[in-house]
């Protein structure tokens, strides 16, 4: 009997060497970093997460939501929701998707919030300028006020029981572009935190959202572009997120170049629904802090129309946000506090109290 | 007591051994290999290169063709990757020169052409991400 325990101690020994490895194997189900790039949307997107072997298929069912958004508000995609109301505008009402249903409502709600500085009407102005397209022009004072006619949110009619959008009269058009990615990067947050993802950083064509915080248990540094640094990644300031997202809007990304270089004149991509002319508050670009990416990218664009007073007055009043506005004499206006979350790291910026 | 050693004991201990040895060689290996830095060049969601970068290394030029005569020319070199030039109506790329850590980006959106740096090394990047 001794001489079989004897034996059997050794084989048992070498038995749990020989699944060692692989039971590490098993155990290592390690979280290591996943990332993938995809263009949707009208921009490029980074999806980085931080999971185990299940983090490419969680991704994938991340990309897959944000491809259903994108076919549902894509301007450019002939049968999407968006298009169908544009192109029943005056004539009757759509039948769309709740996702699109949502995203309507909610920036006209921001349109009342902000009196009009926010609307999604704006896209026979934005088609008249053509400042995303190849071929940008500066319109004329007479076509602005002719397509300035169709800019008036009160005319977007919901019907909540029917699920439809109705615009009320013919040659007006919407476009969700200043809120759609955000929209787009709250689901994609919300398909992570259901896979149970603890940390991810989502970056939606430079809108950036973090979920929790870093693996390390820091939290997330987030740069904030440098508006006059023709195009190089630099930042200006850094502010540190956990839960939320990082939104930035400005003059310097998309504006009609040529026209710029001739005259210095920056024909920028956000349009003031008031005067059919990009906004000019005097501002190069704003960053809005919010637990909603759709709330931190409708704001982005509000503080930029409205400049910075008023528009940093309403992201207090509203309180589910803080935000900051630099102006083209490279000062740094904040909400109240958001001052102390700002660490800024170009000294030719300065953050005024 | 003595314990005879048999050969068919002797042959499952060697078995053993030989296997437990490979097994951590073969993760050793994986681990060591994710160390270091990789330029990846995504044409539309498709891997078209990985290279491998250090200090020092051959400099290697890729014209990427992205169809319709429309073109990126990567150049990598010393540890780093940068866009020389391209056909891109907005040169976005070209301006956001040359990048070396891991996690970095360039994208051209007219071409639809992600270069990014894998793996762990470069001096660290001071932000997780920029928002613009």
């Amino acid at each position: 009997m001794k001489r079989y325990i004897a034996k059997a101690c050794p084989m048992a020994l070498a038995i749990c060497l020989l699944f060692l490895p692989i039971l590490q194997g098993c155990a290592i189900n390690e979280v290591r970093e996943h990332s993938k790039n995809l263009f949707a949307l009208n921009t490029w997107i980074n999806i980085r997460i931080y999971a185990g072997r299940e983090g490419p298929k969680i991704i994938d069912s991340a990309v897959r939501r944000i491809e259903e958004i994108e076919r549902r508000m894509s301007v450019t995609i002939k049968d999407s929701d968006v298009s169908r109301i544009n192109d029943n505008a005056g004539i009757q009402p759509v039948k769309v998707h709740e996702d699109t249903f949502k995203v309507i409502e909610k920036a006209l709600e921001y349109a009342k919030l902000s009196k009009g500085a926010f609307d999604i009407t704006v896209y026979p102005i934005v088609q008249l300028w053509g400042i995303t397209t190849e071929h940008p022009r500066v319109p004329t004072d007479e076509e602005i006020r002719e397509k300035l006619k169709f800019v008036d949110y009160q005319k977007v009619i919901l019907n909540e029981d029917e699920g439809t959008v109705y615009l009320q009269e013919k040659g007006m058009g919407i476009d969700l572009g200043a809120i759609a990615k955000g929209y787009a990067a709250d689901e994609v947050v919300r398909v992570l935190r259901e896979e149970g993802v603890q940390h991810a950083l989502i970056n939606m064509g430079g809108n950036v959202i973090v979920v929790g915080n870093k693996p390390n248990g820091q939290p997330w540094r987030i740069g904030i572009q440098d508006p006059r640094s023709d195009g190089v990644q630099q930042h200006i300031a850094v502010v540190e997120a956990v839960n939320e997202s990082v939104v930035s809007s400005g003059d310097y990304e998309r504006y009609i170049k040529d026209v710029y270089q001739k005259t210095g004149v920056r024909y920028h991509h956000i349009f003031d629904p008031a005067t059919g002319y990009p906004a000019n508050q005097g501002l190069m670009a704003t960053t809005v802090v919010a637990e909603n990416s759709a709330d931190a990218d409708a704001l982005s664009t509000i503080v930029f129309v409205m400049g910075a007073e008023k528009g940093l007055g309403l992201v207090e009043q509203i309180g589910n946000a803080e935000a900051l506005a630099v102006t083209v004499d490279k000062k740094i206006y904040t909400t109240k506090g958001f001052d102390r979350r700002l660490t800024v790291t170009n000294e030719e910026y300065e953050i005024v109290p | 007591m003595r314990i005879p050693l048999k050969i068919g004991d002797a042959f499952v201990y060697g078995f053993a051994v030989v296997l437990v040895i490979i097994s951590f060689a073969g993760m050793y290996l994986m681990g060591a290999k994710s160390d270091r830095r990789h330029v990846v060049i995504e044409m539309d969601k498709r891997e078209i290169y990985s290279i491998e970068i250090h200090e020092g290394m051959e400099p290697v030029e890729l014209r990427v063709d992205a169809g319709d005569g429309r073109y990126n020319e990567v150049v990598v070199m010393n540890g780093e990757v940068r866009i020389e030039e391209a056909n891109c109506p907005d040169q976005l790329c070209v301006k956001s020169g040359a990048i070396r850590s891991s996690g970095q980006t360039i994208v051209c959106l007219p071409h639809k052409l992600v270069v990014r740096i894998t793996g762990a090394g470069g001096e660290p990047s001071d932000v997780d991400d920029i928002a613009h």
